[in-house]
């Protein structure tokens, strides 16, 4: 090539090439907002923190122009959310949406986040876990060699065929003094977490002797001043979806957008979460051999009536 | 078995040449001594067959395998007056033969003897398997905003070679990351071989003899690195005079004198290049340029005896800077700051010995580079790294093939302090020792007049004594020549012991962690090239290369969505493919070319939690450097004292990563307390370096006259304009605060050099 073409050559390029260009690097979306809460059987008040996707690394301090409501499957009934501006304790303000009402067990909730006069819609959908029917087995007391006992007993959830979130584990007492009852929580696990899944049912195993040595280490007034008045647990189950990849939950493996998500047109995730409690008493004879002070019914009958009456499951309470 | 190796060598070498002659010498300029590389010595006897070989960047030429005879030689090397002789070689007899050429001499008439052409290797589009020679009058037709001209203003003209930018430092050739090239000058290893501002290396143009340039596939006799290797060899002092040089422009000012010590016989060569960017370019340019640099260089070359030379080379470089500085508040904080400090010397002893046709080489060397970040006196991280190096290179001249061989022994001590900015790298000081060797042999399958066709395989074998670790690298070179037609391929494993991590996930982060590979499986990389290039009329050069290189066992900044200051490092492995096609015109008063190249970098990176979102089997990406398509055109004219430098540079976006927004994440690890988690901000990422940036072009020109004043004094003015349409490149965009920054604007030039 001549020395005068390739000039033209640069100048062509050149002309051709030299304007500007800029350069936005956050995509257009049609996801809008992100969504992280959850609907709890627990609480009669639902809350969900809503975030706006927004192009800056900083959050705009306004007011979030949206509807949220949400609806029960099958049901007419439309909850409409209300905003609140909640500053957190390092400074930060976020926006947490409410409604007061109850969900129920096995029940679908859809959820719909929109701007107002827009078609398109962040939408979440998740279903409360279903109903657990608890059975709770007679207790089992052993003699070994006489001087060790073996006190166990199971109690079978079914419906349920896969861990649960979280255990709760109390026995209840009747304090004299004070004519109430008491809830204390058994801090250690109960052999839940060794249990197995079975076909159909999940199985509880309870120490009745480690619990018992649990409470007289760290309420001993319980065994002089109160008398056992039931035991009970509650079982938290989360929705089916509610599993992190690789099974554990993580910072950084949630934290990938898009990674366990169920909402559309944004991100987050919206949890739906059970609670199932079961109450039950074990026979006197085995209280007694435990340690445990049982109250007399016929000296006691409205107490006896309170706590006997009740039928299995039925208490759905727990105190710390 | 070393001993029993040598003693074969020699033996062989001894007993299969002792009925012929052999002649070798030095080839030397005339005027300053120094070593003359290219020259074609021919020795041709009454019946008009001939021998002959051409000299090497040492100015060393040999002739092996001679019968016993009268010979008449012939010494030729463009712009020199040719030098006839007459030689009687007797049986078995090692004639040393040093000569020097005088310049002057017109078109060289050796009709169609021409053992070598000046570089075979040497032009734009002369690349050989890789190999491309770089001579400094390449250099100077790049405009640039000086007189001294760089070799980092021509390597990134070459397909295949992406530069981070105006600013950084960074070179990657051929998919390779800076770290996976080495450089080395006079055998020295230069850690850090760039200046922070683009345009400068570490190591002036004026100083240089020559350049060879792997991009890949290089030899045996090159380890330690798995991408490429830029071989650099310094001149030597004036041993006739003093001389120097002394220039001034807006980015630099450089100062340069050489002369004998003993005329003849030792010489001297030093010099000085000192930023004045606060004087001089800061005030022409409406950017922030918050970089300060500058490089000593030093040279004692002697010529011990007839058949022995020892050289002593000194380089020290410094580089501070602020990259992405927007405001002067951000030049002036040193949070920001990089700061890097080369360190290297070394001496090379060069043996003839009398009786045996053998070329020995000894290197001793010391390297350095400091590397930290944040303020200099108190750095947020730092990272040290040291080679003591210790080799000997061995060549055997025989009449049918040479053979070369080497072994080594290298002390390294890696030091970082990087304060958990690399999660899984260890901050306690490493020492490892490595040792090796290598042979090769360039065998002349087809040696006709027309035709030749060279093969060279060799083998270089690494140990590790510290890690347990050993490693087998063959390596295999081939040239066909046919006329006017030249195809060329080359082979090799390489693998990198010691590895260079930095956040490539940040534009504006040019700290480089040296460490041993911290997966604990040594990088490895597998090269595959092949060329075809035509000479189809004197002044026109044509060639295309293809190239592929598999890496295995890399080490990448792990994804994560999080915006913050550490990074753990994930394991990836990737693949480069491409391919350049070059043009090359030279006709006197005109040169010029212009190349494409292509090339496509992929990286598979293994992150568990990335595979979550994208898929498992790692996700695939394409690396920051991946540019796609270069075009580079060059076109030099020169009149008399008058020179006209053009050079226009295109190159397709870099890949960078999008995002479709930001939010706070809440781990739903269970119920929550909403009112209790503020949440983390995330950064809601599209697919790793899914997106490409604009386009990158630039033109560049310049015009040069030299006034002169005697024989050896001369005034040149150079008037230039870097970025000549006043381009805005996008260097890189701050995801987190949408600022960009961009690659340095025009830049007008005047400068001075007075040469004497």
């Amino acid at each position: 090539m001549r020395f005068p073409s390739l000039i033209l050559v640069l100048l062509v390029a050149v002309a051709l090439t030299s304007c500007d260009e800029s350069i936005n690097p956050i995509l257009e979306t049609d996801r809008q907002y992100t969504l992280f809460g959850t609907l709890d059987m627990a609480t009669d008040t639902q809350f969900v923190r809503v975030i706006a996707i927004r192009p800056t690394l900083t959050a705009p301090d306004q007011k979030l122009d949206i509807i949220f409501t949400s609806q029960q499957a099958g049901s007419d009934i439309i909850h409409t959310w209300t905003d609140s501006i909640h500053t957190f304790e390092d400074g930060s303000a976020g926006h947490i949406f409410y409604a007061p009402f109850r969900v129920h067990a096995g029940k679908y909730y859809n959820i719909a986040v929109h701007k107002p006069g827009s078609e398109l819609a962040t939408t979440a959908f998740t279903q409360v876990p279903n109903h657990l029917e608890p059975s709770v087995q007679q207790e089992k007391l052993t003699w070994v060699q006489t001087t060790t006992l073996v006190a166990t007993q199971r109690i079978l959830w079914w419906s349920l065929d896969e861990d649960p979130y979280d255990i709760v584990q109390w026995y209840r007492f009747f304090i004299f003094d004070d004519y109430g009852f008491v809830d204390i929580r058994i801090n250690h696990q109960p052999a839940s977490k060794a249990s197995d899944t079975h076909e159909g049912f999940w199985e509880t195993r309870l120490d009745l002797v480690r619990d018992r040595d649990s409470l007289l280490a760290n309420h001993p007034e319980m065994f002089t001043r109160g008398f056992l008045a039931g035991l009970g647990m509650t079982l938290t189950v989360l929705d089916k979806d509610w599993t992190p990849p690789g099974g554990v939950f993580t910072a950084e493996a949630l934290g990938q957008p898009g990674t366990l998500s169920n909402v559309v047109n944004g991100f987050g995730y919206i949890g739906a979460v059970g609670r199932f409690s079961a109450e039950w008493l074990i026979q006197d004879t085995s209280a007694i051999t435990l340690g445990y002070r049982v109250l007399d019914s016929e000296a006691f009958p409205d107490v006896a009536a309170q706590v006997w009456n009740a039928p299995v499951g039925s208490l759905e309470q727990v105190r710390e | 078995m070393r001993r029993i190796l040598l003693l074969l060598l020699f033996a062989c070498a001894a007993n299969a040449y002792a009925q012929n002659a052999v002649l070798r010498g030095y080839v030397t300029d005339e005027a300053d001594g120094q070593p003359l590389q290219g020259v074609n010595v021919v020795l041709r006897d009454d019946g008009g067959a001939f021998l002959g070989g051409a000299s090497d960047r040492d100015g060393l030429f040999a002739i092996s395998g001679i019968p016993p005879g009268q010979y008449y030689l012939e010494a030729s090397y463009i712009g020199f007056v040719p030098l006839l002789d007459t030689l009687t070689l007797a049986a078995g007899e090692i004639l040393p033969y040093n000569f020097a050429l005088a310049a002057g001499g017109e078109e060289t008439d050796l009709g169609d003897v021409m053992v070598e052409e000046e570089r075979e290797t040497a032009g734009a589009a002369a690349v050989t398997a890789g190999l491309q020679t770089i001579r400094p009058a390449d250099i100077q037709m790049i405009p640039s905003p000086d007189l001294s001209g760089d070799l980092a203003s021509y390597l990134v003209t070459l397909p295949g070679v992406v530069a981070s930018g105006d600013q950084g430092g960074q070179l990657f050739i051929r998919g390779g990351e800076p770290t996976q090239n080495q450089v080395l000058m006079d055998g020295i290893l230069i850690y850090q071989p760039f200046h922070l501002i683009g345009f400068y290396s570490a190591i002036p143009s004026a100083i240089l003899n020559v350049s060879d340039v792997y991009a890949g596939g290089f030899g045996a006799k090159y380890g330690g690195r798995m991408s490429s290797v830029i071989d650099i060899s310094t001149r030597n002092g004036n041993k006739r005079r003093f001389s120097g040089e002394f220039s001034a422009a807006p980015f630099i000012s450089a100062g340069l004198l050489e002369g004998p010590l003993i005329r003849d016989r030792v010489s001297f060569l030093m010099s000085g290049r000192f930023d004045v960017i606060d004087q001089g370019a800061s005030r022409i340019i409406d950017s922030q340029l918050p970089y300060s640099f500058n490089d000593q260089f030093v040279k004692v070359h002697a010529i011990t005896s007839e058949n022995t030379q020892v050289s002593i080379t000194g380089l020290r470089s410094f580089d501070r800077g602020v990259l992405g500085a927007l405001t002067q508040a951000e030049a002036d904080s040193t949070t920001n700051q990089v700061l890097w400090k080369n360190n290297a010397i070394g001496s090379r002893f060069v043996l003839l010995p009398t009786r045996i046709p053998v070329q020995a080489e000894m290197l001793v060397s010391f390297s350095s580079i400091n590397n930290s970040y944040g303020p200099e006196l108190k750095p947020t991280r730092s990272s040290r790294a040291e080679e003591i190096s210790a080799s000997a290179n061995i060549t055997h001249f025989s009449g049918y093939t040479d053979i070369s061989w080497g072994m080594y022994f290298k002390f390294n001590r890696l030091d970082s302090e990087l304060f958990g900015i690399f999660q899984d790298i260890s901050d306690e000081t490493e020492f490892v020792s490595e040792a090796g060797g290598y042979i090769q042999t360039e065998i002349p399958v087809v040696d006709e007049d027309n035709l030749s066709f060279d093969v060279e395989p060799g083998i270089r074998l690494s140990s590790f004594p510290s890690k347990g670790r050993n490693f087998i690298e063959p390596r295999l070179r081939a040239v066909l020549t046919y006329g006017i037609h030249r195809v060329s391929a080359a082979a090799g494993i390489y693998h990198q012991e010691f590895v260079g991590l930095a956040d490539r996930r940040d534009a504006g982060d040019v700290f480089t962690a040296w460490t041993s590979s911290p997966s604990g499986e040594v990088p490895r990389a597998y090269h595959l090239l092949g060329g075809y290039q035509i000479r189809p009329a004197h002044w026109l050069r044509v060639a295309v290369e293809g190239f592929y290189k598999d890496l295995a066992n890399l080490s990448v900044a792990e994804w994560t969505s999080f915006p913050r200051f550490t990074v753990a490092i994930e394991p990836a492995e990737g693949t480069v493919r491409g391919g350049d096609a070059r043009v090359e015109v030279d006709t006197g008063p005109f040169y010029g070319f212009i190349n494409y190249g292509y090339s496509k970098v992929v990286y598979v990176a293994h992150q568990t939690e990335v595979e979550y979102w994208f898929g498992p089997g790692g996700y695939e990406y394409s690396p920051p450097h991946d540019r796609r398509h270069q075009v580079n055109a060059l076109g030099s004219l020169h009149f008399g004292n008058f020179t006209l430098n053009a050079r226009w540079q295109y190159g397709s976006g870099l890949p960078f990563s999008e995002a479709l927004g930001f939010d706070e994440f809440v781990l739903m690890d269970g119920p929550k307390d909403f009112f209790a988690e503020p949440g983390q901000t995330r950064v809601l990422y599209s697919y790793p370096y899914s997106g490409r940036l604009p386009d990158y072009h630039r033109l560049d020109i310049s015009a040069e006259y030299a006034f002169e004043f005697g024989r050896s004094t001369a005034l040149t003015i150079l008037a230039s304009g870097t970025n000549a349409y006043d381009r805005t490149n996008l260097f890189y965009i701050d995801l987190f605060t949408l600022e960009r920054l961009d690659q340095l604007p025009f830049i007008p030039a005047v400068g001075l050099k007075l040469e004497f």
